[in-house]
């Protein structure tokens, strides 16, 4: 085989690999449209002019072979959005009278009856108006354990049908359900550029005029065709546009799988330079609902009369602590004393009147001096030992006589303590506590999470806990606020990242926050904050690498060390390294 | 009467940033579309289009001379 036949061989070749690409090119130039692939056509034309027929083949090969790679990569990192969207229910079952009609997801409305049967996907957001079952909420929350579902509990969109028989009341529809929100603002957020992409978008603007101008100038004082050539393959900007994006979206794609939505941007610049987590207290740190944890007889009583003279007075009582009680009651089998003429006393508790015409009181000190009951040294003693352990501490007394006392306290999250140890872990210097409880009970709750008592502050209203986060940030402090998005809105608006949290529940929480957990899953915030972190990581990775190839070939044409085929390898190279370094972020976030 | 919808279009064949620009122009300069914005990290084209003027099967047309096929839709809120 002599060598024309070898070049012939390779022109074939460049023909074959290069026909597709210049049916793009063609294309797109009819639309008026400038294409990378005209860049590679004109490349390879002129490669073949100069005598250099297999840099033609080599360069269109790599360009076909590139491009059939790159579809296969970015497609990868764009899966965990596709996952989701292959997740939304599509049908739903609406009862019309006696029957049941299935229809398109889209076009049940509010107030619409919807049946969920084991198997189905719940179509809406909404109340549960009967039936129960076991749902798998993992799609929405990421979370593996089953939620069971009853009469007025409030399901998600998106949720799986385990077993059981659901009737729900649809409130929010189509496109207005929670998950259907999550996938938009998931999307929405990879768009979102953190600072150093848009620097290299604006680099990436004129790089490729600039590299075409090069290419024509070089030509023209050099009247060296091959160093304008290889100018013309090097000029596409490939790596540059797209490090940031298929970072973005793989990394955020999975961490809204694992129920955590991050928004993107520069908020993941944000999230990455937080020292300073400030925690809500109720509901966010504990359970929220408070329990009874004692209920104490002074001599003379029992521990049921105490209750049941305390669940009497509580009976109409709206008080949250109220509800505790009465709960307390019903799961002893303690009937409370029939009552009439309830006194609601704010700030000291309730005064009712039995149908025996006997005074029935729950409330502090101060409501049993207001009603002359004597409490004695060693009662309030009891009282005063209780508080110290965190509890809410109510007195009851009957006839004017105190007979007893009830403790009721708010439980840590089981995973509490756990999730604050890896936030320290995760290198965040400072945890503290904002809450509007009482001293005595954040304290206790602080000690028991491992929360310094000096990064408490307690007895704060809503607007005091926006200046306590702007103290805060005025020492130094760079805070993320964690809360339930509805009571904290003010502190989490303050604060320089929000997380907001059990956004299933809260609409407005999940557009507003930063971070938005779909879960009370406490365990997801330290891995939101890594998992945002390594984005950012992997971001900047890209870009540098993108950066760095670019400078490389510049220089390589400039010193005759770069060809058109070599060019064009290392700029296809460049792209499926960023697809693939961004690809490691579909990996799920460490941790539980 | 206009009827503003909304959508998401997931797409496949979005592979390259500069066609992502380009499809943006396209569909964007189509009559009846009010807002069209390619989100090229998540392969997505979110279009607002006035459904009185413009049919979906248009703008998919637009989507397929660009050498793009839609993989999945997802309709967007109304209200927003």
């Amino acid at each position: 085989m002599n060598l024309s036949t070898v070049n012939w061989l390779m022109i074939v070749v460049a023909i074959a690999a290069g026909a597709p690409i210049a049916k793009e090119a063609v294309t797109k130039l009819r639309m008026r449209q400038f294409s990378i692939a005209l860049l590679v056509v004109l490349a390879s034309i002129g490669a073949v002019l100069i005598g250099e027929a297999w840099e033609a083949a080599v360069v269109t090969v790599l360009y076909v072979l590139g491009g059939w790679l790159e579809s296969r990569t970015l497609a990868r990192t764009r899966s965990a959005l596709k996952e989701l969207v292959d997740a939304m229910p599509r049908t739903a079952g609406v009862r019309r009278g006696d029957d049941i009609v299935e229809v398109s997801a889209y076009e049940v409305v509010r107030g619409d009856i919807v049946v969920v049967r084991p198997g189905d996907l719940v179509p809406v957001d909404g109340e549960v108006v009967a039936g129960s079952a076991s749902l798998d909420t993992s799609s929405v929350t990421g979370e593996s354990m089953p939620m069971e579902a009853g009469v007025g509990a409030q399901v998600t969109s998106g949720s799986v049908s385990l077993g059981g028989y659901l009737e729900i009341r649809a409130e929010q529809v189509g496109a207005d359900t929670t998950f259907s929100r999550l996938i938009y603002l998931v999307a929405e957020a990879g768009e979102q550029k953190p600072k150093v992409q848009r620097t290299l978008d604006r680099f990436a603007q004129w790089y490729t005029p600039s590299v075409i101008s090069a290419s024509v100038l070089g030509y023209l004082v050099s009247r060296d065709m091959h160093l304008a050539l290889s100018f013309l393959v090097i000029a596409c900007p490939g790596a540059l546009v797209a490090a940031a994006p298929v970072a973005m979206i793989a990394g955020l794609g999975s961490s809204a799988r694992r129920g955590v939505l991050i928004k993107g941007g520069e908020r993941l610049e944000r999230i990455a330079r937080i020292d300073t987590v400030a925690f809500d207290k109720t509901g966010t740190l504990t359970l929220g609902r408070p329990r009874v944890v004692a209920v104490e007889a002074f001599e003379g009583s029992s521990p049921e009369q105490v209750l049941a003279a305390a669940a009497s007075a509580e009976l109409r009582s709206e008080h949250h602590l109220a509800s505790a009680i009465l709960a307390r009651a019903e799961a002893d089998g303690v009937a409370p004393l029939p009552a009439r003429d309830w006194d609601l006393r704010p700030g000291q508790g309730v005064v009712a009147v039995t149908d025996d015409g006997l005074q029935a009181a729950v409330g502090n000190t101060a409501l049993m001096k207001a009603l002359e009951v004597a409490v004695s040294p060693g009662q309030l003693a009891a009282v005063e030992s209780r508080e110290a352990e965190g509890e809410t501490v109510a007195l009851v007394s009957l006839a004017g006589r105190a007979i007893g006392l009830i403790g009721i306290a708010d439980e840590p999250r089981p995973d509490a303590a756990q999730a604050i140890a890896a936030l320290r872990d995760a290198g965040i210097g400072r945890i503290v506590m904002l809450t509007g409880d009482n001293r005595r009970a954040a304290e206790h709750i602080g000690a028991v999470l491992g929360i310094r008592s000096d990064h408490i502050r307690a007895g704060l209203m809503p607007d005091e806990k926006v200046s306590a986060v702007r103290d805060l940030q005025a020492g130094g402090a760079r805070v993320a606020m964690v809360g339930d998005g509805i009571n904290d809105a003010p502190a989490l608006a303050t604060a320089d990242v929000s997380i907001a949290m059990g956004a299933s529940a809260t609409r407005a929480a999940m557009e507003a926050a930063d971070i938005a957990l779909m879960s009370n899953n406490l365990m997801r915030i330290p891995e939101a904050m890594s998992h945002s972190r390594r984005i950012l990581q992997i971001v900047r990775q890209n870009v540098a690498l993108a950066v760095g190839v670019v400078v490389f070939l510049l220089a390589g044409v400039l010193v005759g060390r770069v060809h058109l085929a070599s060019g064009m390898a290392v700029h296809e190279a460049s792209i499926l390294a960023v697809t693939l370094n961004g690809m490691r972020l579909l990996k799920q976030p460490r941790g539980s | 009467m206009s009827d503003i919808r909304r959508e998401m279009i997931l797409l496949s064949g979005l592979n390259c940033p500069t066609c992502a620009a380009k499809l943006e122009k396209a569909v964007q300069s189509t009559p009846g579309v009010n807002q069209a914005k390619v989100i090229f990290g998540a392969g997505s084209l979110n279009v607002e289009y006035d459904a009185a003027v413009v049919s979906y099967d248009k703008i998919a047309e637009v989507v397929s001379k660009m050498g793009l096929a839609v993989t999945a839709r997802v309709p967007g809120s109304a209200s927003r």
